[in-house]
């Protein structure tokens, strides 16, 4: 009898140290500045790229709304190479050089601090081959398909899961062709959907067709789906306010297009819906290139309310002798009604320059500019079709990324 | 009869009339500071048998009677020393004389000869004389010799044979112009750039702050840096030295020279092998298959470095029809490793590689047509190739494992997506150049110089990998020209040195390219034409105290690929300007008098502005737009001090300098308004230099010395970006620090051989120093080096 006494004593001692271990873990994760209970602020981060002499360097600040004015002065450095993100309350900062993802915490004061950092260095993974996608609190995946490689980590213990090799992107690894993808899609099916683009070397063979890669969390498998009714875009779709994804025309191509001798080609001025499940909706298709009667079409940079804004080279465009002057050619901008097939000339952007989305923010979708004649930066809001509200001004450098924590 | 006897004992008074035999002294002569004194007199009055040294202080009495005698030696300036010896028949014996200076005698008939580093500094140009006479025989190289003058900034990213960036009072990069004997580095072989240029084979490092003289035909917006070769004097001579020590470093470089006096013949030939392992540790982050980082210390595992080149010059001197003519051939090949990305970060590389070979041939000729019209011409070609290879498909740790394959080759992936892959670039350059000076002495003190400087520079380059177009392809032709007139005027019996110049700049570029998809020609061109000007004016006061003020409108012109881009990633812009600046400079100079009883010191002040328009600046963009533009002005204000000490018997040395440099962004609109007034980032603005040395002499032989010497180097932390940008806590900088070497050199002769022997430790705290940000440099490393010379 004592014997069983001092046994349940003994069993009952390492249950407690069992108990006391497991809350030291919950201990050592990152203290957050927001007491629990307590109400959080609002928190935005937006970040900026400010050119030196020396090159590109990024900021990042936090706000509890977007400030009339975003200045450098009390942002945080991240350094040369940054692609910024953020997944539920946290920033994440994708480091190309030091092939490193950092993790912040912004508190309730909008104090921004380091939280953690994941390395892909043991992967051999660095450089610019797009953001992290988040499926959930502890899913999140890198997607190097060039490499025929998928990072599997924890966001919420930034650690590796899994190396998950796939079918390798088809014509990666041709310089020719040069295919790649960047910007990742999570849908409400679960899946994790990248639009497909090509760089091609050779003029001559740009892929003949539209191209997006599909991914199923839960067979860790991915699948590559054609579509022939256009020629390959680019590496991020275009957004209608409504939460639809367009596949959408690329540059590349359009230039690749005017240097080749091959003819019989798909047109490179399509727009395809993309459905949440990783198919090219059947039943949609627009050729822009048709409606404009352009000579090429280089970018649809949203659809709204119906609407795709289009940026464009009109039919008396004559491509330069050097393909490398390709890039200063005059363009301009329509706004295409996809059900009517009509357009109407679009000018809203002509005194921002370049004009480029920057993330969304409550289903809003706002963007930023570079090399308006006025030299200044601008944040827009969109509110329609062909309506902006310039809400802040960057100063020192161009906005990259806007996004909302909490 | 009487008569023809003292004939006969005059003319007979320094004849040897002793029977022929092969007793021999020989020795030499220097002074206390341990240089050879040439002509000096030695002589055995007994005898009445009389040499003079040569100029190496060598001398030799051959048929000596044996016997004991008296041998003095003797020299202006320098109190006599008798010897006393005893030779026997067939002996051969040494002796050497150190003289002591005569201090009376000094101030009355002392004749002090300029050294080529006081002449040029006396001139109305604003120069900075560098001479390597210790530097020889120490194991820095030349980018560390040349950084420890003021106004001078070299940051390195690593060992020997890394990237060196240079910068003159804030100005950097293609502002800063190297020439090797008036002639552009680069076309002299030396195409890795001026640190791998061995300390050995120069005389001489001239730094020319913010005025570049005509002479150079040089575009150059911060000022030049012009190393000098040893003068071909008459005799054989050379050096020969080799160097060993930590990171597997072995480092050799002879020189050889003969010229004969009668028949003008000389010839020089040199050659250098340097090898590096650069494996010293660095503090590194390495991940774990989880991706968490853990720093480790641990050995760079490919970062070797190699260069060799050899070259030749045969010619003659001083004939009727030309002071100097020859030709001069070279070839050079360089290989480094690349070990990691500019910031040292992420994932190393195992297999990166860059190599560089020169060939080329300089031709020579100098004629005094007149007693007032001189002739300096030179022509040369030179062939050039760089590769740049990257085609493993390894992923290597920093332990140097690969611990994987890569599906497709090439370890530095582009920052702009679709861009991946293998590289195995050639690019092949022809440069032909010529230099033509001219100048005319009007009347005495009174000089015209004119300057001629065309380029031509064809090129073109490949990919390998490319099978398609490659706009590596493009033939890209450049054809500068720049010319000068200078006016000099000497006063107040050289008191005073004026120097006005103009100059024009004639540029001519042709850009070729076979385009897709009918390949057909696509030519861009571009003519322009700017001037320049400036001033040098230099007025010594007194022996002691001297001033120089000088002013330059300098003019920078664009450059091939600023100008056409690359027709990939970056476009053209035809409609770059040149970069402009306004350069002044203000310089005193004071010292004491030449006094043999006391030290001597001299402390000398720069204060500086340039103020830069027009800056090129490659602004990256999204996609492929990047663009060269002209984007910024900016004004550096500084200021620089030296000042030195030598005891009086040249036995103990003090010596330091400074500088501050205020280097600002002064644009109001544009890229970087916001940034107005700040400092320009990622340069450091303060940094200092200090030495010290002590000399033993006559250690364990008479004409010996051991030298024990330090030197620090000072820079003050500077911010990688915008000083006003972001908040302090997160800005991204390079730390202050402070770096010690020290050494110690023994040196001897032994007959007409001059051998020196040197053990120096550089970095002798083992700081953990950085010139770019994360990119640590070599810890606490041991080196010793020989050096002989004849």
């Amino acid at each position: 009898m004592k014997q069983y006494k001092l046994l349940t004593k003994y069993i009952l001692f390492f249950l407690i140290v069992a108990i006391g271990f497991t809350s030291c873990g919950d201990d050592d994760k990152p203290i957050s500045d927001v007491p629990p209970g307590e109400q959080k602020e609002t928190a935005i981060i937006a970040s900026l790229r400010v050119n030196t002499p020396g090159g590109r360097v990024y900021f990042m600040g936090a706000y509890s709304e977007i400030p009339q004015k975003l200045d450098f002065k009390n942002m945080v450095e991240l350094g040369a190479s940054a692609t910024i993100r953020s997944y539920e309350e946290h920033p994440y900062v994708w480091n190309g050089n030091a092939s490193t993802l950092t993790k912040y915490e912004v508190s309730n004061e909008l104090k921004i601090t380091v939280s953690d950092i994941l390395s892909l260095a043991s992967t051999g993974l660095s450089g610019s081959f797009g953001p992290p996608a988040f499926v959930s609190k502890t899913q999140a995946y890198f997607f190097a398909l060039a490499e025929g490689k998928i990072i599997e980590f924890n966001p919420e213990v930034m650690t590796i899961t899994e190396t998950i090799n796939v079918t390798p992107l088809e014509h990666s690894d041709n310089p020719d062709i040069n295919t790649s993808t960047y910007e990742n899609y999570v849908t409400s099916t679960g899946k994790v959907i990248l639009p497909v683009d090509a760089n091609p070397g050779d003029f001559d063979k740009f892929p003949q067709y539209a191209q997006i890669a599909v991914f199923d969390p839960t067979t860790n498998s991915i699948s590559y789906v054609n579509d022939n009714r256009m020629s390959m875009g680019y590496h991020t779709f275009a957004k209608g306010n409504d939460g639809t994804i367009y596949y959408r025309p690329a540059r590349n191509t359009a230039k690749a297009e005017d240097y080749s001798t091959i003819t019989g080609y798909p047109t490179t001025g399509g727009l395809i819906k993309v459905n949440e499940n990783g198919t090219f909706d059947p039943s949609f298709f627009v050729d822009l290139k048709e409606i404009l009667s352009a000579h090429s079409v280089n970018v649809v940079a949203y659809v709204y309310d119906g609407k795709a804004l289009v940026q464009y080279m009109d039919a008396s465009h004559v491509p330069p002798t050097d393909p490398g002057d390709w890039y200063k050619a005059p363009t301009k901008f329509a706004l295409v009604d996809i059900a009517t097939k009509t357009f109407e000339t679009f000018t809203a952007f002509e005194k921002f320059g370049t004009v480029y989305s920057i993330g969304q923010i409550d289903g809003v979708e706002y963007y930023g500019n570079f090399g308006a004649d006025s030299g200044k930066y601008s944040v827009l809001k969109q509110i329609g079709a062909k309506e902006f509200e310039t809400i802040s001004e960057p100063i020192g450098g161009s906005c990259g990324y806007i996004g909302k924590l909490r | 009869m009487k008569t023809y006897i003292v004939i006969l004992f005059f003319l007979f008074q320094y004849t040897i009339l002793f029977a022929q035999n092969n007793n021999l002294i020989s020795g030499n002569v220097i002074d206390d500071s341990g240089s050879p004194i040439a002509y000096a007199h030695i002589e055995i009055k007994s005898l009445s048998i009389g040499v003079m040294t040569d100029n190496k202080g060598y001398f030799e009495l051959k048929d000596i009677p044996e016997g004991t005698h008296k041998i003095d030696a003797s020299f202006l300036g320098f109190i006599t020393e008798t010897h006393t010896i005893k030779i026997q028949k067939g002996q051969k014996k040494e002796l050497y004389f150190s003289l002591q200076k005569n201090i009376e005698e000094l101030d009355d008939v002392m004749i002090i000869s300029e050294s080529e580093k006081t002449k040029k500094e006396r001139t109305a140009q604003a120069v900075t004389v560098i001479e390597t006479k210790e530097a020889k025989l120490k194991t820095t190289d030349l980018g560390e010799v040349i950084a420890q003058t003021e106004g001078v900034s070299i940051r390195r990213s690593g060992g020997l044979g890394a990237t060196a960036k240079f910068s003159l009072n804030g100005l950097t990069g293609n502002q800063i112009r190297f020439f090797l004997d008036g002639i552009p580095l680069h076309f002299n072989g030396y195409t890795f750039g001026i640190s791998t240029v061995p300390v050995n084979l120069i005389d001489r490092i001239e730094v020319y702050k913010g005025i570049v003289p005509i002479q150079f035909g040089a575009d150059a917006l911060g000022g030049t840096v012009n190393i000098v070769s040893p003068k071909i004097s008459v005799g054989l001579s050379g050096s020969a030295s080799y160097q060993t020590g930590s990171f597997g470093t072995h480092r050799t470089a002879v020189y050889i020279k003969n010229r004969d006096k009668n028949t003008g013949l000389f010839f020089t030939g040199g050659g250098f092998y340097d090898y590096s392992k650069n494996n010293y540790k660095v503090d590194v982050k390495v991940a774990n298959k989880e991706g968490k980082l853990t720093e480790v210390t641990v050995p760079r595992f490919h970062d070797a470095y190699q260069g060799y080149g050899v070259n030749f010059t045969i010619g003659v001197k001083d004939r009727p029809w030309a002071n100097e003519l020859s030709v001069k051939g070279f070839y050079t090949d360089y290989t480094k490793e690349i070990q990691h990305n500019n910031l040292m970060s992420g994932i190393p590389y195992g297999e990166v590689m860059s190599f560089r070979k020169s060939a080329g041939t300089i031709l020579t000729y100098r004629k005094n047509i007149t007693d007032n019209i001189n002739l300096d011409a030179v022509f040369g070609y030179n062939y050039s190739e760089r590769q740049f290879e990257d085609t493993s498909d390894c992923v290597y740790n920093w332990f140097g494992e690969c611990i994987s394959n890569r599906n497709i080759p090439g370890e530095i992936n582009a920052q702009l997506s679709g861009s991946n892959g293998a590289s195995d670039q050639y690019t092949w350059n022809n440069n032909f150049f010529s230099r033509i000076n001219a100048s005319w002495k009007l009347k005495e003190h009174h000089i015209i110089s004119a300057t001629l400087a065309p380029t031509y520079t064809k090129q073109t380059g490949d990919d390998r990998f490319v099978k398609t177009f490659d706009p590596l392809n493009t033939r890209k032709n450049l054809f500068t020209w720049v010319n000068g007139v200078e006016y000099k005027i000497n006063a107040f019996d050289k008191t005073l040195e004026n120097i006005f110049f103009v100059k024009n700049y004639l540029q001519n570029i042709k850009s070729e390219e076979y385009t897709p998809p009918s390949n057909n020609l696509a030519i861009s061109k571009r003519n322009v034409s700017y001037f320049g000007f400036g001033n040098g004016l230099n007025y010594r006061f007194n022996k002691q105290f001297s001033t120089k003020v000088t002013y330059e409108y300098a003019t920078r012109l664009p450059q091939p690929d600023e100008l056409f881009g690359d027709g990939q990633f970056i476009l053209s812009n035809l409609e770059l300007e040149p970069e402009r600046s306004h350069n002044a400079n203000l310089e005193f100079t004071f010292k004491n008098k030449n006094n043999y009883e006391t030290s001597n010191w001299k402390i000398h002040t720069n204060t500086f502005l340039r103020k830069v328009d027009n800056l090129i600046l490659f602004v990256p963009s999204v996609d492929r737009t990047s663009i060269y533009q002209n984007v910024f002005e900016a004004i550096s204000i500084g200021a620089e001090l030296s000042a030195n000490w030598t005891s009086k018997n040249d036995r103990l040395t003090f010596s330091g300098n400074s500088t501050y440099q205020n280097f600002y962004n002064n644009s109001k609109e544009g890229l970087f308004a916001a940034f107005y007034e700040d400092r320009i980032p990622n340069r450091p603005y303060f940094f200092a230099n200090g030495s010290a040395s002590y000399n033993f002499k006559n250690i364990f032989q008479i004409n010996d010395k051991l030298s024990l010497f330090g030197n620090t180097r000072y820079v003050h932390k500077f911010f990688r970006s915008w000083e006003s940008a972001g908040l302090e806590s997160f800005k991204q900088g390079i730390p202050s620090q402070q770096v010690y070497n020290t050494g110690i050199t023994y040196d001897y002769k032994m007959s007409a051989l001059k051998y020196a022997i040197t053990v120096e430790v550089q970095n002798l705290t083992n700081e953990k120093n950085f010139d770019f940000y994360g990119v640590q440099k070599p810890g606490r490393a041991f080196y010793i080096k020989l050096v002989t010379q004849f």
